[in-house]
């Protein structure tokens, strides 16, 4: 076994836990990689802005899509379940996977949005959002004539 | 991002919108994996979102996601009863009842009647069918339109376009094709319909970008003219010649012309030139240039050149055996007669392969029908 794989680093979240992962697994999240490349690398590593029940999920994702004995099939189905979580908890995670630049993760949760998107309609959106509408009355009638196919 | 901004997120009490914790880069993320209905549906959610929705880099990202999920999208003009309507269609992943869904162009006011030149990277580009003439490029999504100012005229023109864009100039051109007879030769021209040898040629071009006209003078090819609009592969338009009897080559070419530097070439024929494509059409099958021969009855040979340029690529894939659809077209159900121009009188012609592998054909008529090459199952679309 080379050193490498016996890397550990320390990731500590904003609430100030600590978690001991393999450096194969955390280099996945480039930040993490070009934090190790460039030496640059305090021990444990502050993350700022990820809290410690969303950075153990991360972690959980991450140690897993770096087994190098499962299968993509069984990554694959690992994901199905691992998305199966409040709306809520997916925008953090993406706002975490984001921040960690850990591109999988992000895919994996934007396609997942996206597809539970898919069903929503705009009222839907804005609440699972959080958004203000700022439309007024008239705006929103007008902006919905010009395209009625899409509300079909 | 700033620990002010992942706080205002959890934070229930203050009312913030959910925008200012969500980045513009994720929030397009997630809008260009959505299916088109669904992007224009977020607009309405708020203002910002519906600034994010024009973004033209949800555009780019929208299509790198289409690329990679292979979705289909399909825009239709549909003649009957008048040239003037569009339909859109996309093809989601696991989604069996897609729905047409049909839209207004802007214009539609003053150009009642349009045909369609073609379509690159979600823009349309559009002629009025009457005299007038006037040549649209029109994004349907955000609703913007320009018109393009007027080309030069000539009295008994015959014209071909093609509509293209290249991916390392990044330049839209409208190309224009004229084939005019000289004044001397009038009557001549007049009496042999199609008689192209003794036209004079003019090869006019667009540029989006400098918003100008200009010519590049005669061409020695004498292109047929049901094959236009040009078809686009890897920034280059493509036609078929005219046949043996105008020109002086047996069979038919493929000839492209290349939008980096307005030039045209010849592209080989399959089988060291034995295949002429006397009767055959183009197509771009997955991104390659493709051709489809007719053999009667409705069946075709499909060849598609899988590398660019080289000969020896062409491939017959499959052949598409002969078929006659269900369900009659919308146009032959009124009593229409089929407007669509099929080389050589033909009745089918293919369109585009789906994310399955699947060909989507179009017969006489307007039927579409999804062909599937391993198993040579035809499945019919209820319009």
């Amino acid at each position: 076994m080379s050193s490498s794989e016996e890397r550990k680093l320390i990731l500590k979240s904003s609430d100030n836990e600590e978690f001991v992962v393999k450096e194969s697994s955390a280099v996945q999240c480039l930040t993490i990689k070009n934090l190790v490349e460039d030496r640059c690398v305090s021990d444990p590593i502050p993350l700022a802005n990820v809290d410690s029940k969303i950075l153990a999920l991360v972690i959980e994702f991450m140690e897993k899509h770096a087994e190098t004995t499962l299968s993509n099939s069984e990554k694959k189905e690992f994901d199905v379940e691992f998305v199966k979580k409040p709306f809520d908890d997916l925008l953090e995670l993406i706002l975490a996977a984001n921040y960690l630049d850990f591109r999988e993760l992000m895919d994996v949760l934007c396609n997942t949005c996206a597809k539970q998107m898919e069903n929503w309609s705009v009222e839907e959106v804005r609440e699972k959002f959080n958004i203000q509408n700022d439309y007024t009355v008239e705006e929103e009638k007008a902006a919905r004539a010009e395209n009625p196919w899409a509300f079909e | 991002m700033d620990f002010k901004n992942r706080k205002c997120y959890k934070e229930e009490d203050e009312p913030t919108n959910s925008l200012s914790c969500l980045p513009n880069e994720i929030a397009l993320d997630i809008l260009s994996r959505l299916p088109i209905k669904s992007v224009i549906q977020s607009r309405f959610a708020c203002r910002s979102w519906n600034l994010l929705s024009c973004d033209p880099l949800l555009v780019h990202m929208h299509m790198s996601m289409t690329m990679i999920y292979q979705r289909v999208c399909l825009i239709f003009h549909s003649k009957y009863p008048l040239r003037n309507q569009l339909h859109f269609l996309e093809f989601l992943d696991d989604d069996d009842n897609q729905i047409v869904r049909k839209f207004d162009t802007p214009f539609s006011d003053f150009t009642p009647e349009f045909s369609v030149i073609g379509s690159v990277n979600g823009l349309l580009c559009l002629i009025d069918s009457s005299l007038a003439d006037s040549i649209y490029i029109y994004n349907p999504f955000t609703r913007d339109y320009k018109v393009i100012p007027k080309s030069i005229k000539i009295q008994d023109q015959i014209v071909m376009f093609g509509f293209g864009f290249h991916p390392i100039t990044k330049e839209y051109k409208v190309i224009k094709i004229v084939y005019y007879p000289n004044a001397n030769n009038l009557k001549i021209a007049r009496k042999c319909n199609g008689l192209m040898t003794s036209l004079r040629s003019d090869v006019q071009i667009y540029n989006l970008g400098t918003n100008e006209w200009s010519s590049i003078g005669e061409t020695p090819y004498r292109l047929e003219k049901r094959s236009s609009p040009g078809v686009l592969v890897s920034g280059r338009l493509h036609w078929m010649s005219q046949l043996a009897k105008y020109t002086s080559r047996p069979g038919r070419i493929i000839v492209s012309f290349d939008l980096s530097n307005d030039s045209f070439r010849e592209i080989p024929n399959p089988d060291s030139g034995a295949l002429k494509w006397t009767s055959s059409h183009l197509a771009v099958l997955g991104g390659f240039l493709s051709a489809a021969t007719h053999l009667g009855n409705g069946a075709l040979d499909i060849w598609v050149m899988k590398e660019y340029g080289v000969p020896e690529s062409w491939v017959k894939m499959f052949t598409l055996g002969a078929y006659s659809p269900r369900i009659i077209g919308p146009e032959l159900q009124n009593g229409g007669v089929s407007l669509h121009n099929f080389l050589g009188g033909n009745s089918v012609r293919i369109l585009c392969v789906m994310k399955t592998g699947e060909i989507l054909v179009e017969y006489k008529g307007g039927t579409l029908v999804c062909y599937n090459p391993d198993t040579g199952e035809f499945i019919e679309f209820k319009s």
